[in-house]
């Protein structure tokens, strides 16, 4: 199981480095993050969900720039990790269940808190390859700049894997087995604690729904037109449910932006 | 400056692909001191080895070292540019050193602040909702749908920035008008703030297995909280991380108390 988690943390160190660092095709957002280091460790769903959890909280962040953001792929990888470990039946130790979900949340959470102050030394450490790159060029050595361009890739990845791996290992082998001995009963009643972590993630997506731009009357318009389809069509048929549910966010647009407060809005 | 013809400056479209490939990695040795200059220099290195003799390349590299900083989706717009004074430069007419380097930080800092409020706070939000939308649809792999749109968004701003930039300043002007970025980003949000409440809605109405026998009564008390929530904390800068963490403690107390 070590091999699977180092390989695991490895994958999301990887994946950690699209937030700021290559590429950005958004592969290091949670829901992509959580699916692929949750296919590693062999428990898909319970990746989406801790992806689904994350990408709600972290869908406003900004990592433009001098600003560094906490790095949501560390946190992911790190909580989709541990939810599978402590999901496998008869894992050891507890909770498996019960007050799992928030631990790890919390957890992975403070992973990519920590992830921002790494970066931020990283990026003071950065400096030496900037200044052996000007001193290769001005010596006529043009290939300097890749090669100290490139190694800065190095050090970035080992601290990303180096977040993840301590804060998986510390948490399997210290937190949890602490938690387990405060409150024994902790594995019981798990939809709750997932229903109440979804709820918290709920309030944070009203909050920067509202805060981005102020239009929480028309989230409130979907969702009550989202549900009422869902409702109407019932279980099962997810590609109808999906076209009905898209096509309705299309017309609550479309009708708010016909009423004098869209209007407004919209100009304004 | 003629129009319409990209290739005349010596750089060929595979160098420019090049040039926009290369810029996917621009912000791998990101610094305080100079932020993207050695992403930078990395990325228009092959477009200078065309454009230059071996003797001028080292001054053109140093050039290039310099400070340097914008939106990385639009980075190849003022990378294009800086491509066309080289051409210039090289061809033997006059290009002042000071208007170049004033060229670049001017245009980074306005392709900067455009790509933040279109990409960053905009399409990047509304692309995550969705694919979170269709995932809670019962579609796992949603996430291959949100990252194939952005390698398309991505590739195409980053081969369209060197092949416009390079026809000159006024060309990357009317590409990026023809962008209309206020007008989409406002869009945009608009649509993120729908997706977001049908988010809520679907898993109100059960949609999201995982937690859909007893999701319902705990979203049922969570939407007066989120907007009442909302409205006290409209317009105050508070962190994502931050409001998680406090809400997973809420959670957690609660559950201990209950």
């Amino acid at each position: 199981m070590l091999g699977t988690v180092v390989i695991a943390s490895l994958l999301g160190a990887i994946i950690a480095l699209d937030d700021n660092v290559v590429l950005r095709v958004m592969l290091a957002q949670p829901i992509a993050c959580g699916v692929l280091v949750g296919l590693v460790m062999g428990d898909v769903r319970s990746g989406l969900i801790v992806g689904l959890i994350f990408e709600l909280l972290w869908v406003f962040d900004i990592p433009a720039g001098g600003f560094i953001s906490q790095n949501p792929a560390i946190g992911t990888a790190v909580t989709t990790i541990l939810y599978v470990l402590v999901s496998q039946p008869g894992a050891r130790p507890a909770p498996q269940g019960g007050l799992a979900l928030p631990i790890l949340a919390i957890v992975g959470i403070g992973a990519a808190v920590l992830s921002v102050a790494a970066t931020k030394r990283l990026r003071h450490f950065n400096e030496r390859f900037y200044a052996r790159a000007v001193r290769g060029v001005a010596s006529g050595r043009l290939s300097s700049v890749w090669r100290n361009h490139l190694a800065a890739l190095v050090p970035m990845l080992l601290k990303n894997f180096a977040i993840i791996l301590v804060a998986v290992l510390g948490t399997k082998f210290a937190i949890l087995p602490l938690v387990g001995r405060l409150w024994p009963g902790s594995a019981q009643a798990p939809p709750r604690v997932a229903v109440a972590v979804f709820v918290a993630a709920g309030v944070g997506i009203g909050l920067e729904a509202s805060r981005s731009a102020g239009w929480i009357w028309m989230s409130v318009l979907s969702m009550v037109v989202a549900a009422a389809i869902v409702l109407a069509i019932g279980p099962g048929r997810p590609i109808l449910r999906l076209a009905a549910v898209l096509s309705g966010c299309g017309i609550v647009t479309l009708i708010w932006e016909r009423t004098r407060v869209g209007k407004r809005q919209a100009s304004g | 400056m003629a129009r319409g013809k990209p290739l005349d400056r010596g750089i060929g479209i595979l160098t420019m692909v090049s040039v926009a490939l290369r810029s996917l990695l621009l912000e791998a040795s990101w610094n305080y001191r100079g932020m993207q200059n050695l992403g930078f220099c990395f990325s228009i290195m092959p477009a200078l080895k065309k454009l230059t003799t071996k003797e001028a390349l080292r001054s053109a590299a140093m050039r290039h070292l310099a400070f340097f900083n914008t939106n990385p989706y639009l980075s190849t717009f003022v990378m294009g540019t800086v491509l066309q004074a080289e051409a210039l430069r090289a061809g033997g007419q006059e290009v002042d050193e000071e208007r170049l380097s004033q060229l670049k930080s001017s245009l980074g800092g306005a392709l900067g602040a455009m790509g933040d409020e279109l990409i960053w706070s905009s399409a990047k939000p509304c692309l995550c909702a969705a694919a979170v939308l269709v995932a809670l649809m019962g579609h796992t792999w949603a996430f291959i749908w949100l990252v194939g749109c952005f390698v398309i968004i991505n590739l195409s701003l980053r081969v369209m920035g060197v092949v416009v930039g390079i026809r000159g300043r006024e060309a990357v002007q009317r590409a990026l008008e023809s962008l209309s970025p206020r007008r989409r980003s406002a869009s945009l949000r608009r649509v993120t703030c729908v997706l977001l409440g049908a988010i809520v809605g679907v898993v109100l109405a059960g949609g999201w297995r995982p937690v859909a026998q007893s999701a319902q009564v705990g979203l049922l008390t969570a939407v007066p909280v989120v907007v009442v929530v909302s409205f006290l904390l409209r317009g105050r800068k508070v962190s994502s991380a931050r409001i998680g963490i406090g809400l997973c403690l809420v959670t957690l107390l609660t559950l201990l108390l209950v």
